[in-house]
């Protein structure tokens, strides 16, 4: 509407201007550059398991008699504990997706062929695993009791009668069906695929191939063990303390482990993500309220310091219309032209995170997103000192100084 | 004359309070933000034994599969693998060249008491040689560490922590007295001060900023009865192993093995020796790989395992863009602020007062806003990191202020309000005189 | 041109009332040319401001230009201060901000006269009191005498029926005044209706009507002085 003469007052009194259109571009080069890494710390978090997570939880056992019946009271636990009310299913385990530890395990896809190795997460389950993890099988089937042998991680006899893959690992290593193939070990072990699931995700979180699992009928030979717990829907923050209780009731010569529902033990595996997305919401936060407050401050300062022009212009048949538009139309000006130098420091921020640290590429759309969201921030800031001008009087014009 | 800015100062603040107080706060906000920062990434990349951080070093030997490099996270091959296999370190432990030496690894057992009151519970042990505490100036309360014999002997001693000396013993001498570990007693030869280095270097496999271990025993104690490695263990050859002993003289990598190597000759002299052993290895069919044997300082260590995150290198960048942003807030907030004192500024320009005196008076009142805006800072970050603290148990040892962001945050304040207060000062400095006299 | 009827404006506060006008009755007619005398807070300004439309009055009824403004919208009263009316004042009130030519084009803008119109009658005005030469000033580069005429400029652009001028040369020195008011009564020549509020006699003894406001009322008319000598005396003065 005015735009040269907005343009021209402008460049009479710089300073506050150019003040608040800085603010703008180092708050959009921030905000941008923060809710990108926010979300992609997200996206790592937000990766599905596999497993039933809202219901799972973590306990074990840790056997220090030297007379302690190993089988035996593992057995028992197991049995009490599936039979406890409010528990869906329960079963060893030696690690949990997304936790942070856990095993891995090189298998040949050929008998003595190192070139055809492939890495994988290895979890040792035993015959409820499947119900227990939750865990969809899409062929073949699970393992049977009398399946599961004992597995020292140093050392032990023997192995596995078979294996189960998640789909990903299983299109990779047999792209034409992986039931009843035969899965090698560089150590000449050797077993069948006998099933296929359809999703369960690593230990490692900055594990870069997410899918690729391998499930083998074991369990650990001790002195310690984990026990999966799978609640019914709902109700696991109230069975965990009560499975803690059944346990170390049971049986003595061995301490129970205090349990963790899944979700806690992946949350602290995600510390610095969290922590990361907390302080970079913070600061986008305070930046802009910040900045919203200086566009206030600006808007504020003009309208006063122009009290006699705004009646002048009423006098002058300027509706209130009329001036709210004025100063839309400024701030708009003010707006653009820190975006103009935001688009810049957009780019020139995200080009030295990506270079220097573990940050992507920023999609244009991003910038876009940002730039409305700036314009439509700084047109909800100034609203407030507009509509102050706008309630100025024309009489304001006939006063005299 | 500068008591006298002083006290102009403080009647231009009182003056002016909304606007003071706005200014203290937009620096307050931008010191709070940037310190907490700061402050994590600054624990992050703290030296944790600064005394003698270059002359302990983390010994690596490339054991590794002549097929293919060692891998631990990331997409490049990360050199040595990080850990030795068992024999090399048992045969390192022969080396008199390092001032000390421990071969060491973390594992866990259940710890039963004589008194009643406290239950039986896992603890995290540090399975060691006994050159763990003097290398790393680990302070006794009470006795000291086990003898040599121990080390080669495998006898059931323990050095015990404070806190469990307390939990135990109600904080007395307990040398001499016994504990039960996996169902066998131990003779406690030492009791510790507290000592919680952070990062704590000397094993980064679990929570870098965990405390330390509450119980230390002999290496040879530990592997004995075969406590479980409760830490990184990594094999490449297919070997049989079937039972500990397999696993003891297998190619498998999990022992920590740190040196103490005063001076560069020791160094040298000490990697000659590694390289000696290696060749000799070789010899032997063992070490597959070019030869590649590593002595990383502490700093090197931390440095190579990635202690401080990219995500903290990121969340200082981003901080002091924000408090530049403060900053500007804060110019603008002043050049209201000191617009309104032109007139009294052109008075005393009148009465005899040079620009310098004037720009001088302003920047006394930006340096004391300043200041009061570091401690409101300084208030703000510790509050922010105390919510962390209360946020992510793992950070509890990293949101912390130490004196020196204390004093940072302070100095900080006071050169970014001086920064923000040149423009306006300096403009008020120059405002003619007579043109605001006129209109009085 | 303009009928005002037993007008009243009460200004309050929480304290006190203040009767700014009271039964207040003036008809002025199309071509007149009035001058409002009255000492300091006798409704001058007041007066001024109502006819003006910059603000709303309580009892009475006011006719300008034969239409009923009293019931009028905050926005229609803006779109007829635009059309019908210029205003002068005694600051002169330019945008400090805008050089001469966009102060004097401001009403035609509000007005949504496109680029080439607006330039068109800006120019003609500021030929008219003389200042085609300067449209690229700021106004602080201007002296007040030129800075008044071009306010006048302003309030010519538009063409408006009726001319409000207050106090236009309160704050020049002699010779200036003079000039502006030569250009008053050259517009009033043109058949403009001007409406002069001064507390200076020289002044509006030049204008064919004087009305004399005291209390909020009007007191005394002055009819219309034929004898030119008028003119010469307020020069002399």
């Amino acid at each position: 509407m005015e735009l040269g003469s907005i343009l021209k007052g402008m460049s009479r009194n710089w300073v506050g201007p150019l003040l608040v259109a800085l603010q703008v571009a180092i708050t959009m080069a921030v905000m941008v550059n923060a809710l990108f890494v926010i979300q992609e710390r997200r996206e790592v978090m937000a990766r599905p398991t596999g497993v039933d997570e809202a219901n799972l939880g973590r306990t074990g056992i840790f056997a220090y008699a030297d007379d302690f019946d190993w089988t035996g009271e593992i057995r028992a636990d197991l049995e009490a504990l599936n039979n406890h009310p409010g528990v869906h299913a329960a079963g060893t385990v030696n690690s949990l997706p997304g936790t942070g530890s856990g095993w891995s395990s090189t298998w040949l896809v050929e008998e003595n062929k190192p070139e055809t190795s492939v890495q994988s997460a290895m979890y040792l389950v035993d015959e409820h695993g499947l119900e227990t993890l939750g865990l969809e099988l899409v062929e073949g089937r699970w393992f049977r009791e009398d399946e599961i042998i004992d597995v020292d991680p140093t050392g032990f006899e023997g192995f596995f009668s078979g294996i189960v893959l998640t789909e990903s690992l299983a299109n990779k290593m047999f792209p034409d069906g992986a039931l009843g193939r035969m899965v090698y070990t560089e150590s000449e072990d050797q077993a069948p695929v006998v099933g296929v699931v359809r999703q369960l995700a690593v230990p490692w979180p900055s594990y870069l191939e997410w899918e690729d699992s391998s499930l083998v009928p074991g369990r650990l030979s001790g002195p310690a063990i984990f026990y999966a717990v799978r609640a019914e829907p709902g109700r696991l923050e109230q069975v965990l303390p009560e499975v803690e209780e059944l346990l170390t009731g049971r049986a003595s010569g061995r301490t129970v482990l205090p349990p963790e529902t899944h979700r806690e033990m992946v949350a602290e595996e995600f510390t610095d993500e969290r922590a990361t997305v907390r302080i970079l919401f913070v600061i986008m936060v305070l930046l802009v309220l910040l900045t919203g407050l200086g566009i206030v401050g600006l808007a504020s300062f003009n309208v006063r310091r122009r009290t006699r022009q705004i009646g002048t212009r009423r006098a002058l048949g300027a509706t209130r219309g009329d001036i709210l538009r004025y100063f839309l139309a400024e701030n708009a000006v003010l707006t653009a032209m820190g975006l103009g130098i935001g688009v810049v420091l957009t780019y020139a921020l995200n080009y030295f995170l990506a270079d220097q640290f573990n940050v992507a590429r920023l999609p244009g759309s991003w910038l876009l997103i940002g730039m409305l969201a700036l314009l439509a921030l700084g047109q909800l800031a100034v609203l407030g000192p507009a509509r102050t001008a706008t309630r100025i009087p024309p009489a304001v014009a006939t006063r005299t100084v | 004359m500068f008591a006298h800015h002083l006290r102009t100062a403080w009647t231009s603040v009182r003056r002016s309070p909304v606007l003071s107080i706005l200014i203290v706060a937009a620096i307050a906000v931008g010191i709070g933000v940037s310190i907490t920062g700061l402050t994590i990434y600054h624990m992050l990349a703290r030296d944790p034994i600064p005394q003698k951080s270059d002359q302990l070093f983390r010994v690596q030997l490339d054991s590794w599969d002549p097929d293919s490099p060692f891998f631990e996270g990331g997409d490049e091959p990360s050199g040595p693998p990080f850990w030795l296999t068992y024999q090399d370190a048992m045969a390192l432990l022969e080396s008199d060249i390092p001032k000390a030496h421990a071969a060491n690894y973390r594992s866990a057992a259940v710890l039963e008491s004589d008194n009643p009151s406290v239950a039986p519970d896992v603890y995290g042990i540090r399975a060691t040689t006994r050159g763990f505490f003097s290398m790393f100036e680990v302070p006794f309360r009470y006795g000291a560490a086990w003898d040599a014999a121990a080390d080669q002997d495998g006898a059931p001693v323990v050095v015990i922590g404070e806190k469990i000396n307390d939990e135990l013993f109600g904080g007395e001498d307990s040398t001499g007295r016994t504990v039960r570990l996996g169902d066998d007693e131990f003779r406690v030869a030492g009791v510790l001060e507290h000592w919680s280095p952070h990062p704590r270097f000397y094993d980064l496999n679990m929570t870098t900023f965990g405390d330390p271990e509450q119980l230390f025993v002999p290496m040879r104690a530990a592997t004995d009865r075969e406590w479980a490695i409760n830490g990184n263990t990594s094999c490449w050859k297919p070997e049989s192993l079937v039972t500990f002993r397999d696993f003891l003289g297998s190619e498998c990598v999990w022992v920590l093995f740190w040196a103490e190597l005063p001076d560069s000759a020791s160094r040298e002299a000490y990697m000659t020796y590694l390289n000696g052993y290696v060749d000799q290895q070789k010899a032997a069919g063992r070490f597959p790989r070019p030869m590649d044997n590593r002595l990383r300082s502490v700093e090197e260590w931390l440095e190579h395992r990635q202690v401080v995150s990219d995500d903290s290198r990121v969340v200082v960048a981003l901080a002091f863009l924000f408090l530049i942003v403060c900053l500007l807030n804060a110019v603008g907030l002043m050049l209201a602020k000191f617009a309104g004192t032109a007139p009294s500024a052109a008075i005393r320009r009148a009465l005899g007062a040079s620009r310098g005196d004037i720009v001088r008076q302003y920047l006394t009142e930006v340096g004391a806003i300043g200041i009061a805006g570091g401690l409101a800072g300084l208030a703000l970050a510790a509050t922010g990191l105390w919510s962390l603290r209360q946020g992510f148990e793992d950070l509890a040892n990293v949101a912390r202020l130490d004196l020196s962001m204390g004093f940072t945050a302070i100095g900080l304040a006071f050169l970014a309000a001086l920064a923000a207060g040149l423009y306006p000062a300096w403009r008020v400095g120059r405002a003619v005189p007579v043109r605001f006299l006129k209109s009085q | 041109m303009l009928e005002m009827q037993h007008i009243g404006k009460v200004y309050r506060t929480e304290l006190v009332e203040t009767h700014a006008l009271r039964d207040f009755s003036l008809r002025v007619n199309e071509g007149d040319f009035v001058a409002v005398t009255g000492p300091s807070g006798s409704g001058k300004t007041t007066f001024l401001n109502i006819a003006g439309l910059l603000e709303t009055f309580g009892d009475g009824t006011y006719r300008l230009d034969g239409e009923d403004v009293s019931g009028l919208s905050d926005k229609q009263r803006s779109r007829i201060r635009n059309q019908k009316i210029g205003f002068i004042f005694q600051s002169f009130n330019l945008i400090p901000d805008l050089d001469v030519a966009d102060n004097v084009e401001l009403p035609l803008r509000y007005r949504r006269l496109d680029r080439g119109e607006r330039k068109a009658r800006a120019e003609r005005a500021l030929e008219l009191v003389g200042l085609a030469s300067r449209t690229r000033h700021l106004p602080s580069q201007l002296s007040g005498g030129q800075q008044q005429r071009v306010a006048i400029a302003r309030a010519l652009a538009g063409e408006p029926r009726l001319i409000l001028a207050d106090e236009p040369t309160g704050n020049l020195d002699s010779l200036m005044a003079r000039q502006v008011l030569d250009l008053l009564e050259e517009i009033n020549a043109r058949g403009t209706t001007v409406i002069m509020v001064t507390h200076d006699p020289d002044l509006s003894r030049r204008a064919h009507r004087n009305v004399h406001v005291l209390d909020g009322r009007v007191t005394d008319f002055k009819p219309y002085d034929p004898v030119p000598g008028g003119l010469a005396a307020g020069a002399g003065a």
